[in-house]
């Protein structure tokens, strides 16, 4: 039989080397396996013994931490700082961004003007603007609500301006040929066709947020994950410290499982 | 309707390369109900005489004119090489674009929408997205949708040419069906002579670059048609006579 064959096997290997190979169930466990595994791995370290608590204490008491912060309140505060913060900056980042992305891409007179602007300043690291914000609008909530919108302002401009270029203009054809005007073919056509590409826009601003949003949160803020975190490092409180990070991996997890969500609700058509 | 398309040329220029010439004085009447074909070589400009007649693209002298044009609706529906349907409408919400622009109520575009989806065939999918369509299907939800707005001529630049040949001509009597209706005229761009001569009442055969009529052939073939027909002497000493007249083309 073929399929005894080395040759045959070997191919059969390559086959599944595929990118688009679909993925099974099982695949999906080792992602369990491997997640699970350190955290076993951290807790059994933590209690050897091997690591002074101070430097590594184990999960579980970073996890009871995390407890009676929750008790106390003390972590809804900072929690609900920071997701106040992230979520404003985002969606303000994420509007400016494409309806400027929108209209660079759709009109030449404000591309011509607008992009050598975004080429000028979007090498800037956005963390060095928050001085200058906080300059201009205070220590209060607005400074570090802008920094944060800056950074997904950029990605979500740049991504939605190409998705809008690369639009099939076959597409604005046909439009055309059914009797679409300019504004109606904007909002008709080239904001979905460019959905995808906005989304892949977004998920990078969803990533820019949070770096920025801990960044600035550790430079001048008095509650939020970034705050929380820095502080507990000057006291050496290292099971706080270490339930900050625990707290920030699932606030991306949760933000990358919200896009996917709503970009499948949006894009059902993409194969 | 009347369509007039009068002494048009078209010129393309980008400023950078010579000029290219890819129309010169092209004349044509398309009279109502009537179906013309028009062949010739690769580029002489066929693609080029839709897009102006859809008002897609501006020729650089002469013009278009549509006598006895119905009011409130688009003169011409277009359907492209490439079929061009929306990835992210369904079939329906393809078909239905146009009488959103037309601001058909929906209860009404509805209605139109069904019996559209049913007349060429696609009941059933409807809720499909073009990229689960076979080839065949979405060629039959991109008819669908430029005749939703029931344009009086409708232009196709050569629709059937990623078919497999089965289909193909099965499309073919369909699309001769259509246009026993009575309802609209057609111009139609293929590659195909024996299609060209199928479905025409008059095949105009196009030189090459700058395309110009080099001839028109009126095809005396009562209707309805089928595909029987290609077994037929008439029909086939007029292929060969726009074949030889193609070749001549060439040298």
């Amino acid at each position: 039989m073929s399929s005894d064959q080395p040759h045959a096997k070997a191919l059969r290997a390559r086959v599944r080397m595929a990118p688009l190979a679909p993925r099974g169930g099982w695949e999906g466990l080792l992602g369990l396996v491997s997640v699970g595994g350190v955290l076993v791995v951290w807790e059994l370290v933590g209690r050897s013994g091997l690591v002074a608590p101070l430097f590594l204490p184990p999960l579980s008491m970073v996890l009871k931490e995390g407890f009676l912060m929750a008790n106390s309140g003390e972590l809804w505060a900072h929690l609900g700082a920071s997701l106040w913060r992230i979520l404003w900056g985002f969606l303000l980042g994420a509007a400016v961004g494409m309806f400027l992305g929108l209209a660079m891409g759709i009109s030449r007179v404000v591309d011509g003007l607008g992009h050598p602007l975004v080429g000028a300043s979007y090498p800037i690291p956005k963390i060095a603007l928050l001085p200058l914000f906080i300059l201009w609008l205070g220590l209060g909530e607005s400074s570090k609500v802008a920094v944060i919108g800056l950074g997904v302002f950029f990605p979500v401009l740049v991504n939605t301006r190409a998705g809008v270029r690369d639009v099939n203009p076959l597409l604005v054809q046909a439009a055309i040929s059914l009797g679409s005007t300019r504004a109606r073919i904007a909002r008709k056509v080239l904001l979905p066709a460019s959905l995808p590409t906005i989304f892949a826009g977004l998920k990078l601003g969803a990533g820019a947020a949070l770096l920025l949003l801990v960044t600035a949160e550790m430079i001048a803020a008095d509650k939020g994950i970034g705050f929380m975190i820095l502080s507990a490092a000057n006291l050496m409180q290292t099971s706080r410290l270490l339930f900050g990070l625990l707290l920030l991996a699932g606030l991306g997890l949760v933000s990358n499982w919200i896009l996917a969500a709503v970009e499948r609700r949006l894009i059902p058509w993409k194969p | 309707m009347l369509t007039r398309i009068e002494h048009i040329s078209k010129t393309y220029t980008n400023g950078k390369t010579q000029p290219l010439q890819a129309l010169l004085e092209i004349s044509l009447e398309i009279g109502p109900n009537e179906f013309v074909c028009m062949v010739g070589p690769s580029g002489c400009g066929k693609s080029t005489i839709l897009s102006i007649v859809a008002g897609l693209l501006e020729p650089s002298s002469g013009y278009v004119t549509f006598q006895d044009a119905p009011q409130g609706k688009p003169p011409t529906g277009l359907v492209f090489q490439d079929l061009a349907l929306f990835p992210w409408r369904t079939v329906e919400g393809n078909v239905g674009y146009g009488l959103e622009e037309l601001g058909v109520p929906p209860k009404e575009r509805k209605r139109r929408i069904r019996d559209l989806v049913c007349m060429v065939g696609l009941e059933g999918f409807q809720d499909r997205f073009p990229h689960e369509l076979s080839g065949g299907m979405r060629q039959r939800a991109a008819l669908a949708r430029a005749l939703a707005p029931e344009p009086a001529l409708l232009l196709m630049d050569e629709p059937l040419s990623s078919l497999d040949a089965q289909t193909r001509q099965e499309m073919q009597t369909e699309l001769s069906r259509l246009f026993e209706r009575g309802e609209r005229s057609f111009l139609y761009v293929t590659h195909d002579v024996g299609e060209a001569v199928f479905l025409g009442d008059r095949v105009v055969v196009l030189s090459p670059r700058p395309g110009r009529v080099m001839e028109v052939l009126r095809v005396e073939i009562p209707r309805p048609r089928s595909q029987s027909l290609r077994r037929e002497v008439a029909f086939n000493s007029l292929v060969s006579q726009v074949e030889a007249l193609l070749r001549g083309g060439f040298e």
